[in-house]
This record gives C-alpha cells, structure tokens and sequence, in this order.
C-alpha cells in the first residue's frame, strides 16, 4: 500500500471534524434551538440557551478537541519513536504522573479550580523527567519502555496509596470519578488551563515527522542520516509531558485514544511515522468529540464518564486490530 | 586525493577496548574490504566511519575536513551507511522506503522534487526492485528486503557507502548482484568500504583490504598481499585445505552470474 499523495485524506477528516465541532455544540441531553442559542450568545446579556451554549457546550467541546487531538498525536509520536505499536502517551509517565498530581491536589489542596490542573501537569513533568533520568542519555527503547512501566507503577502505588488512607469515602468518590475520565462540568477557565502546554507540546512537535520517519530504519541507520536522537528524545518527551500532562489534568485518564488511534490511522498514512502525527491528531479530536456526544445521548440515571466509553469500545477494538494486524507487531 | 580517512581511533566500551590505534584511507573509486574475525571490531569501525559512533580519541575525516558534531546532516548527504541485518520497523511499501534515502537531502517541510524522484527511480531499477515497488516491506524475501535496504542507501546518492555485511543474507547470485552493484559504484567515481566474511568475494571484488584482528589493523594492501597464509592462520585460525596448491588456489571464486536466471526472486 502506497500513501496517498496530496493531501485529501486530512481535508476529508478535517471536514468531518468541523462537523462534529458543530454538532457537539448543538446536541445534548437538552437539545437547544441553534439559531436562538447563537443569537444570544453574541448578546451582551444572553439568555439560558445562549448561557448554554457557551458556558457549558463550548468548553466542552473545546477541551474534547484538544484532548483528544493531543492524545492522537503523542500516541503516534510516541509509537514512531519507540517503534512500538504497543506504545501509548502514558508511557512515559505523564498520564500516571499527572493523575497523582492531581488526586495529591484534590487530596490536599484547598480547593481552588487551577490547583488540580497545575498539581496534575506538575506530576506529568515530574514522572516524565523521572522517566528519562532513569533510563539514561542513550538509552535503547527498551530501557525507556521499562522504566516508564516502573514509574507508571509506582504512581499508581502512590494514588492507591492515597486512596487507602482516606479520610472520608466522600474523598474517595471524588478521587475515584476524576480518575474515570470526564469532559463534562468544565468551563472556558479549564480550556485556559489546557491551552497553554497543550499548544506547547504542539509546538514542539512540528517539524519532527522527517525524523520519525528515518527512525523507521533504526537507531544506527537514523543516527547515521543525521537524525540527533538524543534531542529528538527530548523534544517529544517534553511534548508528551506537557500536552499529554495538560489534558489529563483537566479531563482525567482518558484511556485508549492515544493507543487506538494511531494503529486505525497508520495504514492510511502509509506506515509512515511523520505522515501519522496530523491524521492521528485529526483522529484523535474525531473519536473524543464522537464518545463525548455520544454519552451526552446515552439515556442513563448519571451520564456515563467519557474516559469509560473510550475505553469499554478501544479495549475490544485494539484487540480486533492487534489480532487482524499481528503481522506487523515487533 | 582521500575522500575518507581516520587517524589513531580508539574506542573502549566499558572495559573492552574494541579498537586501537586503527587507520583508514579510502580514495575515490576504491573498493575497501574490511575483514577480520567475529568481534575483530569491524563493525564499530564502520559505525565510527558512519558518525554513529564516536571515538574515544583520534581524527576522522570527509574530504580533509574533521566530523563535527552538528554536521551530521551535511555529511549523510554524501556518505550512507547500510546497517548489518537492517529492518524496517514498520511495514512501508518498498517505493517509501527507500524514498527515505533522501531525507538527508529535504528539509522539514521540504516536499520531494524532480531530482529526488529520479534517484528513487535509479535505486529501485539498479537493484531490480521496480516491480516491487508498491509491495509492503514486510512481504519481501529476506534477498529482496536486503537489496531494498541497499537502493535506500543508494537513493540517497552517496559518494561513499558504508556495508555492513550487506550479502550475509543473501543466496549465491544475489550475492554477486549486490557485489557488482557496488562495485558499478565505485567505477562510478563513488567509494564503499564493505565489511565481508566471504574471503572469496574480498579478493575478488576489492580493490583493497584491511584485516581486522582484535582491534587492530593486522595487515593492509592488496588482496593477494592481505591474504597470506600466516595472516589468515593468525586472525582467522583457518588453513589452507590439504589438496589446494596455494591461498590463490582457494580463494579463486568459483561462481559466476549467468543472466536471465534467478531474476523473479
């Protein structure tokens, strides 16, 4: 299979992105009428729909396409770098790390809206950093795969930890449904939380496509076409751990999407590493926004957490792929 | 004129010293064996040639001028290594693959022109991979995956080619195939020093030689100046046979190519 050329495949998924943008505004367990809702909005004193609309919809919506989209494009940078489909963006620590960070902060912090997001990228850096010292300068990808297993361990420990002494089941609960995964009950404050190291890890990551693809042949033949591993190390680890960071903090373990989406993108971008990153972000954005309107229409008691959707339907999905696609699998 | 020389290079990794005090001049046009036995350090050689690799201590240098640390870029545009037992981690189709050859030559957002789509096309028509240019690598013969990973090399229109091993994997002709490719590369003003185990296709095909034996350069020249008995018996441990007259006699290499066979791979 060769990759399409020109760039058809990204405007397609593009447009359908916008699509779900829109419709993601719009669709909800209390449907607004779309015309009103935008009318108001633009008033200086809109009414319940306009309030609606960009109180409660737009955030969400923003943070499910940024989420989701980070969560795609570290997975297939971390996957192209690691040359392992099995890769995911938690694996360097970040997701973890942030997790503790944050349950630290839900735990101990005095309840100011910014202290879990800034406690979770705190922990993201921190187990990301960990990572990278424990594994060593020129470490071969294997060494980093282990101790990103072992860090992710550990601050699981800790959070169970934390978890076990406390105090009241009140604690409990709320540490417990953070965990879950949730782009729901956010406002425009969590997308300015998000922005930042969300566009930061972007940023970080342009321009590294050529280089994941020479990583393809290898280490030694990478190194040999002038690609600078040690640095290319870095730059994606400091992206994953402040893009991956930034959005677990605001929306909890989201799970699978950063696992899933780069193996369903990765034949349409014809294997190659580079092409992979922006059709798994655009995927990434897709599959968040598509689960989180669709929990939004799932006719339950209490709304089911969206990190549970994405998980219950990437688990058996990735299985499905796994198996249909083990001819590839290191 | 050398394009390629090293000075004095020494390496130690951990506490095995993998080379000492080896030099090595390649001029344009020639043909460099490097042979010796497992472990003799040729690889960390080639990889020291390559910039993967840096010395402990000594000098390398591409056309007079010293590797530096930030030209790494620059100088895979004129000198490719080809890795022992290479793979590709993903299952790109072959055309991708060695399309790869010309990263060194695009910038990041550079798309590939003219020229590089020509010295794709050449690479893929000199190692007989045109018609398997759009199959998954994955899918290929471990021949047919060793001679993409060489038109990868070549795609990228080195002046010297860096092989490691590059027939190891290879049956009888595919193996002279590879050989005479490279040999057509040097006759074209390029350069390649190849790492080979075969002694027989070292005489044949190089120009020179340098015998490796644990870490040191044991003898360098011509092959028939190179392969003498007491070098082979002293690096190699091995004799001539009972039967065979001289060291000439036994490394006469015995096959040729007939062409219009063996083609389909």
């Amino acid at each position: 299979m060769t990759a399409p050329r020109g760039h058809g495949l990204e405007l397609l998924l593009g447009l359908l992105l916008a699509l779900l943008f829109v419709s993601s505004l719009f669709i909800g367990s209390n449907p607004i009428p779309v015309w009103q809702a935008l009318q108001q909005s633009l008033q200086p004193d809109p009414g319940v729909v306009g309030l609606i609309l960009t109180e409660v919809r737009l955030p969400r919506t923003l943070v499910a396409l940024f989420a989701g989209a980070t969560l795609g494009l570290c997975g297939a940078a971390m996957q192209g770098l690691l040359r392992n489909p099995l890769a995911s963006p938690g694996l360097v620590g970040s997701s973890s790390g942030a997790a503790f960070g944050a349950v630290l902060m839900i735990y101990f912090g005095s309840g100011g809206w910014y202290q879990v997001p800034i406690g979770g990228i705190a922990g993201s850096l921190g187990a990301t950093l960990l990572v990278y010292l424990l594994a060593g300068r020129n470490a071969a990808s294997i060494t980093l795969i282990l101790a990103g297993v072992a860090v992710n361990s550990l601050a699981l420990a800790l959070i169970s930890l934390l978890l076990n002494l406390a105090p009241s089941p009140y604690a409990v609960q709320e540490i417990v449904l953070w965990m879950l995964g949730a782009i729901s009950d956010l406002s425009l404050q969590d997308v300015a939380v998000l922005l930042p190291g969300t566009l930061a890890g972007w940023l970080l990551l342009v321009g590294s496509g050529r280089q994941l693809d020479a990583l393809t042949l290898g280490e030694e033949t990478a190194r040999s076409m002038g690609v600078r591993l040690t640095r290319l190390r870095w730059r994606i680890f400091a992206a994953v751990a402040l893009a991956v960071g930034s959005a677990v903090s605001v929306t909890g373990s989201i799970g699978f999407v950063g696992l899933v989406v780069p193996h369903l993108m990765r034949p349409l971008a014809g294997f190659l590493p580079g092409r992979l990153l922006p059709l798994s972000a655009l995927g990434g954005a897709i599959l968040l926004l598509a689960a989180d309107i669709a929990v939004r229409l799932f006719p339950a008691g209490a709304e089911i957490k969206v990190g549970v959707v994405t998980a219950l339907v990437g688990a058996p999905f990735f299985l499905y792929l796994v198996i249909r696609s083990r001819r590839w699998a290191p | 004129m050398t394009l390629l020389q090293a000075e004095d290079l020494h390496l130690t990794l951990g506490r095995k010293e993998i080379l000492a005090a080896v030099d090595l001049l390649l001029a344009p046009g020639e043909m460099l064996g490097l042979i010796g036995p497992n472990g003799a350090g040729k690889s960390t050689l080639l990889k020291l040639l390559a910039g993967i690799l840096s010395p402990d201590r000594g000098r390398r240098r591409f056309l007079g001028r010293d590797y530096g640390r930030d030209d790494g870029r620059a100088r895979a545009r004129a000198v490719a290594y080809l890795a022992q037992q290479g793979a590709a981690h993903w299952p790109l189709a072959v055309e991708q693959l060695v399309a790869l050859g010309r990263l060194p030559h695009l910038g990041p957002w550079q798309r590939p022109g003219e020229q590089d789509r020509r010295a794709i096309r050449e690479a893929l028509a000199d190692t007989d991979l045109l018609e398997l240019a759009p199959r998954p690598f994955d899918t290929l013969s471990g021949g047919e995956r060793a001679r993409a990973l060489l038109a990868r090399a070549l795609a990228g229109e080195p002046r010297v080619l860096l092989a490691d091993e590059p027939v190891a994997a290879l049956d009888p002709a595919h193996q002279l195939d590879v050989m005479a490719l490279l040999r057509r590369h040097c006759e074209r003003g390029g350069a390649a020093i190849v790492v080979l185990h075969d002694l027989r296709l070292a005489a044949h095909y190089c120009d020179r030689l340098q015998l490796l034996h644990r870490g040191r350069t044991l003898a360098s020249g011509r092959p028939a100046q190179v392969l003498g008995e007491e070098n082979l018996e002293r690096a190699y441990g091995i004799g001539i046979r009972p039967g065979f007259d001289s060291v000439e006699q036994a490394l006469a290499l015995t096959w040729e190519r007939r062409p219009g066979r063996n083609d389909g791979y």
